[in-house]
């Protein structure tokens, strides 16, 4: 039923995955072109692309919002350090507590409870807090977010540590391998492919959380951009907003997906 | 019953590097009403395409394949497939999964429940009929996939390496219980197999494949429910002689002059 | 079952333990957000003193006169204030996540019957699932004001391009020898979807249930925040404004007893629909909705 023929699915992307896009692309066009949906609403692609090149590296209408001289640039690397650096900080600490509740029962019995409701809940709910605590700087952001990314990336190194074969485990241990060894180049090697798909889907979520947790009140940023555009009723310039950031998301997505498939070259590949 | 005739049939398909494979080529065979004929080959002689295309789960790049004359068009329950792997529904309690065809087929609830209970008695599991496959053993899942089959009362009867990957003992009841329904329902059925002894045990005739072309085809004329004595006449190992030396394996065979 | 018991005993241990942190804190750590509002209210104040000041968001009704109106601040007006609020910020919830569902699946489903659609979508779902929904918040806004139906399509909006995206892949993953399987038996196209795709595709898909169910508390939670006029989102936005933390604090904890309450309820339901699986397959992921 899924056959896909094997010439295509050679080439990195699908030509009829592009027309898709297309098609994509051509519906909102159209959409923006029927007069009950004023011009105003949805902006056609044109004005945005154009709205995204005027205002990227610099821009002094977006600077009469406080939003600085960098234009959509400038906010955009707001954002994506805050991005990164949560994540940067949540891998070390999810993997380093998702090892050691892999390892240590009784350290799981009390991050387990802890660890799978902050995974379950809403964590947005969180965000005024922050906003109290922390007031509208960078902190509360980056609060949430690591929030966020810790209990996706726990889990995940949690489960690959448990489920990894612990034949690998003795066979480094027989050829003569210290505890250091055995955790640097049998679990956190062996427990790469999971933990990068923890990273990947904690990535995914984050962007849409860091630019609503800026909606909410921060110095800068995209999702600045986009509440100060929404209450100028500027939608062309919200959508510009909207989707350079999703560019971005893609773009690390990609990226990170691409690292993955380096990284963790030795694994053997289901062909689809 | 059902004949089955194949008239040049041939399956082509591309390689990633672009080369074009020939996995079936230029095959005609006529298996006559109620015959049972075993296919045999070295994996990857084609014999599973051929039977794919028997099945009428894809369509031959070449030739034509008709049942009583007529060229089949798609997967029918006339042609009941029996797969290698575990293809029995895994979130369909038992009579559900045996009952599935008929219900395909439009047939009535009570009627089709009767008609399934009836085969898996016949199959040995007359008291699972209620149970999810996953309670079920490897033996038993195959039992149920010979139950499903022989419940839509298939004229032509295709079975793909069916018993490959169960154990002696059970592959050995399996063939007793396959030779036992086959007597009484009398299918026409292929059966694509790569082992020499189960081919001897349960064949009419044994079609040998080769890097997708038929290279033998014999009838086996044993006296039927067959023994370990019958097996054993010099008959039956002169053809099995052969057929080792088909599979190349040639240094199993004392006398390596006989033509092949 | 043993084990479970053992595991729910802790799960509770851990809970006592966090709520005793918290009773910790607030004694040792006095501070005001305001005059009069400690930044960590202890529990003797939050069931109280926190409590009876919901009653400010009752409009009034049901013989219990609201604040605004000059009534007194009353246990019943509270919890009045808090059902009503609940009921709002719910049925944005349910309206939402079930257009959502029902649309992302039936799209879905409808793209996978050839597989030319499902290449031609495969890219731009691809490119979908990364991209930041919670940041499109203020178009809804735009185009529908802060009312009902905007808040109901933002959820469902959402929802469903998670739900779409999760049923074509599940369609995708869904085993060949199996619909082999009841085509030999002579199944039609519909019969295979039916008896065939819709189960064997609902392990995978719960996946994608659970992501929906906490992207919909996400996004409801989400668009309160932004300018409702009620609902729980909206009181702790409110509250955050005037430093109300106790409020907050207190209107958190019913949203997360609600979001929990939704997972209990589904895990509940999945269990008789995957009677049949193999346990090890049984338990699926819920994680990832922010």
């Amino acid at each position: 039923m899924a056959r896909t023929s094997l010439s295509v699915a050679r080439l990195p992307v699908d030509p009829l995955g592009i027309i898709g896009l297309l098609a994509l692309v051509a519906l909102w066009w159209g959409l923006s072109q029927f007069h009950f949906l004023s011009r105003l609403a949805l902006p056609p692609p044109a004005g945005v692309a154009a709205a995204i090149t005027q205002n990227f590296f610099s821009s002094s209408y977006l600077a009469n919002y406080h939003l600085g001289y960098g234009g959509l640039a400038g906010n955009l690397a707001y954002t994506i350090s805050n991005v990164v650096v949560a994540l940067a900080v949540s891998c070390v600490v999810g993997v380093a507590l998702g090892f050691a509740s892999a390892r240590v029962e009784l350290f799981r019995a009390f991050a387990d409870p802890i660890m799978l409701t902050a995974g379950t809940i809403p964590i947005l709910v969180t965000a005024p807090f922050f906003l109290i605590w922390f007031g509208t700087s960078r902190s509360a952001q980056i609060a949430l977010l690591i929030l966020f990314d810790v209990t996706i990336v726990y889990l995940f190194a949690q489960r690959a540590a448990a489920n990894l074969d612990p034949t690998y485990v003795a066979a480094g241990r027989t050829l003569g391998a210290g505890p250091m060894r055995i955790v640097s180049d049998v679990y956190l090697k062996g427990a790469l492919p999971e933990v990068f798909g923890g990273i990947r889907i904690a990535l995914a979520g984050a962007w849409g959380l860091e630019a609503f947790s800026e909606l909410l009140g921060a110095p800068k940023g995209v999702g600045r951009v986009i509440q100060a555009m929404a209450a100028e009723m500027d939608s062309q310039m919200v959508f510009a907003a909207i989707m350079t950031l999703a560019a971005v998301a893609v773009a690390f997505d990609v990226a990170i997906g691409g690292a993955f498939d380096f990284i963790t070259r030795w694994r053997r590949r289901a062909r689809l | 019953m059902a004949e089955v005739e194949l008239r040049n049939v041939g399956q082509f398909f591309r390689r990633s590097g672009g080369a074009l494979v020939e996995a079936v080529a230029d095959v005609s065979l006529v298996i006559r009403s109620h015959e049972f004929v075993c296919l045999i080959g070295p994996s990857g002689c084609g014999k599973t395409t051929l039977l794919q295309l028997v099945a009428g789960l894809t369509p031959a790049s070449q030739g034509q394949i008709s049942v009583d004359g007529a060229a089949i068009a798609g997967p029918s329950p006339e042609r009941g497939l029996v797969f290698q792997r575990d293809s029995v529904f895994p979130w369909m309690r038992t009579i559900d999964n045996v009952s599935y065809g008929l219900k395909c087929r439009g047939v009535e609830k009570t009627k089709r429940i009767e008609i399934a209970r009836q085969y898996l008695r016949q199959v040995g599991l007359g008291d699972v009929e209620r149970s999810w496959p996953r309670e079920l053993s490897g033996g038993m899942l195959k039992r149920v996939a010979v139950a499903t089959v022989f419940a839509n009362s298939p004229r032509v009867l295709l079975m793909d390496e069916p018993f490959a990957a169960l154990d002696y003992v059970t592959k050995l009841q399996l063939h007793q219980l396959l030779l036992t329904l086959w007597e009484q329902h009398r299918p026409t059925v292929l059966f694509v197999t790569h082992d020499v002894d189960e081919a001897m045990l349960l064949a009419d005739r044994i079609v040998v494949m080769k890097e997708g072309r038929v290279v033998d085809d014999r009838k086996i004329t044993l006296a039927r429910r067959r023994t370990v004595e019958s097996l054993a006449l010099p008959e039956a190992v002169a053809h099995k002689e052969v057929l080792l030396r088909h599979l190349g394996l040639g240094e199993l065979v004392q006398d390596r002059t006989a033509p092949l | 079952m043993k084990r479970t018991t053992a595991h729910r005993l802790t799960s509770f241990g851990v809970l006592v333990v966090l709520a005793a942190l918290w009773q910790l804190a607030s004694i040792l750590m006095p501070y005001e957000s305001v005059p009069g509002e400690p930044m960590i209210p202890g529990w003797q104040i939050l069931v109280t003193r926190t409590f009876l000041s919901l009653a400010d968001y009752w409009q009034g009704g049901l013989g219990v006169p609201s604040v605004a109106q000059g009534g007194p601040r009353t246990y019943a007006g509270a919890a009045l204030a808090v059902l009503s609020n609940s009921w709002d910020t719910s049925l944005r919830l349910f309206t939402g996540l079930t257009l959502g569902v029902a649309v992302g699946l039936v799209a879905g489903l409808a793209v996978s019957w050839s597989k030319w659609s499902r290449r031609i979508v495969a890219l731009p779902a691809q490119i979908i699932r990364t991209f930041p929904m919670l940041a499109l918040i203020p178009m809804f806004q735009l185009w529908f004001g802060a009312t009902f139906l905007g808040m109901a399509l933002f959820v469902a909006f959402a929802v469903g391009v998670i739900f779409f995206t999760g049923t074509v892949n599940a369609v995708g993953n869904v085993s060949d020898i199996h619909v082999d399987y009841a085509r030999t038996q002579g199944a039609s196209r519909i019969q295979i979807y039916r008896s065939v795709i819709l189960p064997a595709m609902f392990p995978e898909l719960r996946s994608s249930i659970l992501l929906s169910l906490g992207t919909a508390w996400t996004a409801v939670i989400a668009a309160e925040f932004l300018g409702a006029q009620t609902g729980l989102g909206q009181i702790i936005v409110f509250a955050q404004y005037f430093g109300y933390v106790g409020r907050m604090f207190l209107v958190a904890l019913f949203l997360l007893f609600y979001a929990a309450i939704t997972y209990a309820l589904f895990e509940r339901a999945s269990r008789r629909l995957t009677e049949w699986m193999p346990r090890e397959l049984a338990t699926p992921d819920r994680y990832g909705a922010p």
